[in-house]
């Protein structure tokens, strides 16, 4: 392992040791097959991080032709009930959406409304779109992921809920993935093992890269992050595909903060300091990015 | 490293952050203003900076007063817009999308979105409406002088609309004259002064449920409302605006945030804040975040005590 990938492990292994939560995490270079992680094989709530594998796999059906990003679809009145994310619930019934910027939607605000159009669309072509995810994440090597919902009604859940019903995850999982969307960004063979095109993958990044609150990149002078969050009731998590200033990709991470505490003993709450975590490990993939 | 949110009183918050201005005040003002560790710097004059948008959707709320159906009236927000918007999500997507004013309105208060913003004045326009001389004209009508518009956002918008100045001390007026009457009788109950009748009587309580409505609903906040206790969907109730934080706007013209809480005695207090961009070290949205939330979170102790 090069010497200054040591020094990011031993940065991040620092960063999450002094945290009053656990942090399971895991960093890929882009294309060396070189691993970094801590806890990384735990199994988590993906809560939205899962609409990575959910963008791609809908894409994979883009790939083939099934689907267009030009479908439209309506948004109803129903699908309100029970949504807590993005931003269309607070909006009229009847608004009228293609399959790009839905999915453009539920990458940049988590919109729980465009998922269910995506899923939707799936469902158009596939019997049972759940199961077509869930096949899509075991093809890619994702064997620690389990697609269990259309989406989570976080609302009734408590701080100590149950994972069972849950869609799970692992660090090690989301890393893998996003590391083969790194390479397919690039590469026309590597985006043809996500069952993509490369400018699909592209595609993929930047919807990405539109994240409403970004988390790891935000501190970030020199390197962006192509970016995900996940946001639970006792867990925060946020995975993304660190890139270049021009555009590279350089590596990617996936972080799942958990038994995050309401109130740190301080009286901050806790998800301030996951958030500062993320923070912090962006910072130090953008230390290792410079030294290079 | 990044700057963490601190627990400190809101006299800390004066002297810790010594540029930062900020006004806090109840719906009735005895409880807390006036008591000047509550105030920093609030009379000093700022870019509006984030809260152009509050101007803004009061004033189509107001306009929506005289004119029955005027916030239903269906927008186009065009690839124009988009490429003219800096902030928000609609500005990343592709197609025209139809949205009634009201949820334009919503989507402005709520993730700045700049698209909506630049349709919304399109829209005005085109029926006619003067927005820049109807906001500097309710503002007179509510006596908030301080409020000095220059403009309105044309080619480019960072999501607030109306361009202009004020002080944190007016700002806190202005979300003082936002109460219901409900919220008033509880706030007479408590205090013995409140927002003058002349003030309560040009707003409609139609518009100030409709104002409190949007400010409820603000995705993700990053400003005063950033570290308020909570976790999940489960948030202490609030209102507040979306902000410039992460944007490139905000490092040319500061950040202002505004925040709204509820006591327990069914009270509302108010939070007026600006941040200069030359007040500190902010090297990232999260510093600002780091200022911001912890006045945001010393109101909530405040309030809770």
């Amino acid at each position: 392992m090069e010497q200054q990938l040591q020094q990011l492990e031993s940065a991040v292994t620092r960063i999450a040791a002094d945290q009053p939560f656990a942090l399971s995490w895991e960093i890929r270079p882009i294309g060396t097959g070189e691993v970094i992680g801590g806890d990384s094989t735990r199994a988590v709530a993906s809560f939205s991080t899962r609409k990575v594998s959910v963008l791609l796999a809908c894409l994979a059906l883009v790939e083939t032709g099934e689907l267009s990003l030009e479908d439209r679809s309506v948004i109803t009145e129903e699908m309100k009930d029970g949504v807590q994310a993005g931003i269309m619930r607070n909006l009229s019934a009847g608004i009228s959406l293609s399959l790009r910027d839905s999915l453009v939607q539920m990458m940049s605000t988590s919109d729980n409304i465009c998922t269910q159009l995506v899923f939707a669309a799936i469902g158009s072509v596939r019997p049972d779109p759940l199961q077509w995810v869930n096949d899509y994440c075991a093809w890619m090597g994702l064997h620690a992921t389990l697609h269990r919902e259309i989406f989570p009604r976080t609302g009734d859940l408590t701080w100590s809920h149950s994972l069972d019903t849950l869609t799970t995850t692992t660090a090690q999982d989301q890393s893998c993935l996003l590391e083969k969307l790194g390479r397919g960004c690039v590469d026309d063979a590597a985006a043809a093992e996500l069952l993509l095109s490369r400018e699909l993958c592209e595609f993929a990044r930047d919807t990405m890269l539109g994240l409403f609150t970004p988390a790891l990149g935000v501190a970030c002078t020199k390197i962006r992050f192509a970016e995900k969050n996940g946001r639970g009731l006792r867990s925060l998590a946020q995975v993304g595909l660190a890139l270049s200033g021009a555009g590279t990709p350089l590596a990617a991470v996936a972080a799942y903060a958990e038994n995050i505490p309401t109130l740190l003993h301080s009286g901050v709450p806790g998800r301030v300091a996951a958030f500062d975590v993320f923070a912090e490990l962006g910072l130090a993939v953008e230390e290792w990015s410079r030294g290079r | 490293m990044v700057a963490e949110v601190r627990v400190l009183s809101l006299a800390e918050c004066a002297s810790s952050f010594p540029a930062l201005r900020f006004a806090v005040g109840a719906v009735a003002s005895d409880r807390v203003s006036g008591t000047a560790t509550l105030v920093s710097r609030a009379e000093e004059a700022h870019d509006l900076a984030g809260i152009g948008k509050l101007l803004l959707g009061l004033t189509l709320a107001h306009l929506g007063e005289g004119d029955e159906g005027f916030l239903e009236h269906t927008l186009t927000v065009t690839a124009d817009h988009r490429a003219g918007a800096r902030t928000g999500t609609l500005r990343l997507m592709s197609g025209d999308l139809e949205l009634s004013v009201e949820d334009a309105v919503n989507l402005v208060f709520a993730t700045g979105d700049a698209a909506c913003v630049l349709a919304l004045l399109e829209f005005t326009k085109s029926e006619g409406v003067d927005v820049f001389a109807e906001a500097q004209g309710l503002v007179d009508a509510l006596g908030l002088n301080a409020f000095q518009f220059t403009g309105t956002e044309e080619d480019e918008s960072w999501g607030d609309g109306l361009l202009g100045q004020t002080t944190c001390a007016e700002t806190l007026e202005l979300l003082r004259t936002l109460v219901t009457p409900g919220d008033l009788e509880t706030a007479v109950s408590v205090a013995t002064s409140a927002p003058a009748v002349t003030q309560l009587s040009v707003l409609s309580e139609a518009t100030r449920q409709r104002m409190q409505s949007w400010m409820g609903r603000v995705f993700e906040p990053a400003g005063l409302a950033s570290a308020l206790p909570g976790f999940g969907p489960q948030r202490v109730p609030h209102q507040t605006l979306s902000g410039l934080e992460l944007t490139a706007r905000g490092a040319e013209c500061g950040y202002s945030s505004v925040l709204t809480l509820r006591t327990e005695t069914g009270e509302w207090v108010h939070v007026a804040a600006h941040l200069p961009t030359s007040s500190a070290d902010l090297q990232s949205p999260r510093d600002v975040s780091a200022v911001l939330g912890t006045l945001g979170l010393a109101t909530y102790h405040f309030v809770t005590r």
